[in-house]
């Protein structure tokens, strides 16, 4: 093996053992460097060396008077290709697969270690898959994830909305769907600090059903709250046992004051995002978006216009399970668990800033482009602040009360309808084919939606 | 220590009736002169690897020689006389040297010749275990031998040798001069010699400065000739290591040699760089016509090792 010398130290060097052999007239002496450190060695330290079977210090000691004693040197080098210690040393190579090596070799030999082909025959595999993965990971990430959250967002609160719904039986009495009957206000910590060290101070006992003395406080509280809705305003009105209403007023400032504020409801839920929680974080960043879109329209926060605007798109009253909402205390507080345990982190009773509810249901009915409950239509009908929302079983159906109108509880929002006027020759028709329509007409009286063998008719 | 004799007789296929008691003496030589002597701090554990890297068995059996038993005798002569012979052959110009030679070496080993206080003088007292007995052995024969050749050449010291060493002195200074000779101008030719004297100056502190296995490698390689797979063998590395080392080496000669020229003659980087290169080129001229001429011995391995 012939390495890569430095040629002109090499010939120099070689130049210097010409004249030392050349001087003393024997191959083997060459211009020593010093006299021999110590007497020569005997037959013993001279096979040991040659057989490397010394301690690494006593072989240093040797090596010094080897360097400079020619005869030695001579005699361990016979003994040593006597021996055959080469052929051990390369036997020993081809069986670890490795070039045996002392500390002598330094930093160069481990280097040459590390970057051998022998090496990188395993590594080069495995680092190309770990790139191929950050890239793939980087791409997904990147890619577009706003779209993406929301959706996985509105499926996931769907899903818990309707969670509870089924859950729940439905002979609860129903609340009065009108804008007093707001559910959902979202304190943030940005907020008034008025409203937020309140929500905080809920939030470690969500569970915690709200006794009656707190809910009037905290109603109270509500009602005295400056809706200046921050970033972090994470309205979630529509949480599984809330009916999502729209509320009437106003979205910021004076303009709230000078509607007319809403009347908490005997049990109001407010959820509270707290810093810790990032997914309200992220939805409350949206909202807050929305709100400041909102804001810049001012049409918009007409709450009388919006929900005229509102109304136009209404196709039907609400029939929808998944908003059925308890005034019974005991199943207020079985809601409010259901939704404790889904979101994490509630803070209650505190009124919904209006705004912030209206913009949160423009923003699901524009993301999922449904037809939902109509409670401010409900609530015209109902006129009644403080009346209690109402189920009746006639006929082996369960019936919602929802304003002036009767809703039959299986009927869905957007199902088509047959409306029917009373006394007229089709409801007449249509009693006589089915009595039982007669007789749920007659006990409810008014205007009633029922769903009969899969198709929903009105009475009025 | 003694635990250490303990396990050597318990390693040995055969102990030959020895205890620990007859060893100990043994073994606290060896650790002496091996290890102690050298590294006075050695720690148990150490010791303990030292002691357990001896041969047991041939160290017992040098042992039961020692004391005398003839069955041990018997085993080592019908173990190791071929290799006794074999190296006597080598160190000998012919077969009856040979056998003489090594007749001698058994004789030495079984003492036949008395020390001061009249106990045997008996060379199987300097083995320690470390290395194989055969190794040993022939480290024996190869001492006998070069003693013998000593104490002839003193007796015949002929007018050939003196002649040839005058010759030899002559053609060294005829090599050193050449350089000179070779320089048409006188002031050129002075300045040379300068030169070439400050680069030799420089080269002998750069070789005493390097470590004493580099030193030797340096020796091995380009003193006695050895090739890499050789010199390695001797260092105890593979031919790979050794040509990686004296790879090394090169760079540390160069950096010692500048060094040197620049700190004692006060030299630039370049100016020492360049004296090296300029040096260098014309060594080779010189192995070049002197290689053409093919008057000197050596000729041919320089072309060998240069043009390989």
């Amino acid at each position: 093996m012939k390495a890569e010398f430095d040629k002109e130290i090499d010939s120099m060097l070689r130049e210097r053992a010409r004249r030392g052999r050349a001087a003393s007239g024997e191959p083997g002496a060459g211009v020593g460097v010093g006299a021999p450190s110590a007497a020569h060695l005997d037959a013993d330290e001279q096979s040991a060396y040659a057989e490397n079977a010394l301690p690494a210090a006593a072989r240093a000691y040797y090596a010094a008077h080897l360097a400079d004693c020619d005869d030695c040197r001579r005699g361990v080098t016979q003994l040593a290709l006597a021996a055959g210690i080469a052929a051990q040393l390369e036997s020993r190579e081809a069986a670890t697969g490795q070039t045996v090596s002392t500390p002598h070799d330094g930093w160069r030999a481990r280097l040459g270690a590390l970057l051998a082909p022998r090496a990188w025959r395993y590594a080069a595999p495995a680092l190309a898959l770990l790139l191929v993965g950050a890239v793939s990971l980087i791409v997904f990430m990147r890619r577009s994830p706003g779209e993406s959250s929301i959706a996985q967002r509105d499926a996931s609160e769907m899903s818990e909305r309707q969670r509870p719904a089924a859950a729940q039986p439905a002979e609860t009495h129903h609340a009065p769907q009108n804008d007093n009957n707001a559910t959902t206000a979202i304190a943030s910590p940005d907020q008034s600090g008025a409203v937020a060290p309140d929500a905080n101070s809920t939030a470690p006992n969500p569970a915690a059903p709200p006794s009656k003395e707190e809910v009037a406080a905290n109603s109270e509280r509500a009602e005295r709250v400056t809706p200046q809705l921050g970033g972090s305003v994470a309205s979630d009105s529509v949480a599984p046992s809330a009916p999502a209403p729209v509320t009437s007023g106003g979205a910021t400032g004076g303009a709230v004051s000078a509607l007319p504020m809403p009347t908490p409801a005997p049990v109001a839920e407010m959820r509270v995002v707290t810093p810790e929680s990032s997914e309200a974080k992220t939805r409350s960043g949206e909202r807050a978006a929305e709100l400041a879109r909102l804001e810049n329209r001012p049409g918009e926060l007409d709450n009388r216009a919006y929900e005229n605007r509102r109304r136009e798109r209404i196709s039907g009253p609400q029939r929808n399970n998944e908003q059925v909402r308890n005034t019974h205390p005991a199943d207020a507080d079985d809601a409010r668990d259901r939704a404790d345990k889904q979101d994490g982190t509630f803070a209650r009773n505190a009124p919904p800033p209006p705004a912030a509810t209206a913009a949160k249901r423009t923003r699901r009915e524009m993301d999922r482009g449904q037809d939902e409950t109509r409670p401010a239509q409900d609530a015209e009908r109902g006129e009644g602040a403080g009346a209690a929302a109402e189920t009746r079983n006639v006929g082996g159906r369960k019936f919602r009360r929802q304003g002036a109108a009767w809703v039959d509880t299986a009927y869905r929002a957007g199902q088509s309808q047959t409306i029917v006027r009373r006394n007229s020759e089709q409801f007449r028709a249509l009693v006589a084919d089915e009595p039982e329509l007669r007789r749920i007409a007659a006990a409810l009286g008014g205007d009633v939606t029922v769903v009969w063998k899969g198709r929903a008719y009105r009475f009025r | 220590m003694r635990e250490g004799t303990t396990r050597l007789l318990g390693r040995a296929a055969e102990a030959r009736a020895l205890d620990a008691a007859a060893l100990l003496p043994r073994v606290g030589g060896v650790l002496e002169k091996y290890l102690l002597r050298h590294r006075p701090e050695a720690s148990a554990r150490e010791i303990a690897a030292f002691l357990d890297a001896l041969r047991a068995d041939e160290l017992c059996l040098v042992v039961a020689c020692e004391r005398g038993d003839n069955a041990a005798w018997s085993d080592l002569m019908e173990q190791f006389r071929a290799t006794v012979l074999s190296a006597a052959r080598g160190a000998s110009p012919n077969e009856g040297a040979a056998e003489e030679l090594a007749q001698s070496v058994w004789a030495d080993l079984y003492g036949l010749r008395a020390r001061g206080d009249g106990q045997a003088a008996g060379k199987l007292a300097y083995y320690s275990g470390c290395g194989s007995l055969g190794g040993w052995l022939r480290a024996v024969v190869g001492q006998l031998a070069v003693d013998r050749h000593r104490k002839s050449a003193r007796l015949v010291q002929t007018e050939e040798a003196t002649d040839f060493d005058r010759l030899a002195q002559e053609q060294h200074e005829e090599t050193d001069n050449f350089t000179v000779a070779a320089a048409p101008d006188p002031e050129r030719a002075l300045a040379g010699r300068e030169t070439a004297a400050a680069l030799e100056r420089a080269l002998a502190a750069a070789l005493a400065a390097l470590d004493a296995e580099d030193r030797l490698l340096i020796k091995l390689y380009y003193f006695d000739d050895l090739r890499l797979r050789e010199a390695g063998a001797v260092l105890g590395v593979h031919e790979a290591t050794a040509s990686r080392r004296l790879t090394r080496l090169h760079g540390e000669v160069r950096k010692r040699v500048e060094t040197f020229l620049i700190a004692e003659h006060g030299w630039t980087k370049q100016e020492a760089a360049r004296t090296l290169s300029d040096a260098a080129t014309h060594l080779d001229t010189d192995l070049r016509r002197m290689l053409a001429g093919a008057e000197n011995p050596l000729a041919s391995e320089q072309r060998e090792e240069l043009y390989e």
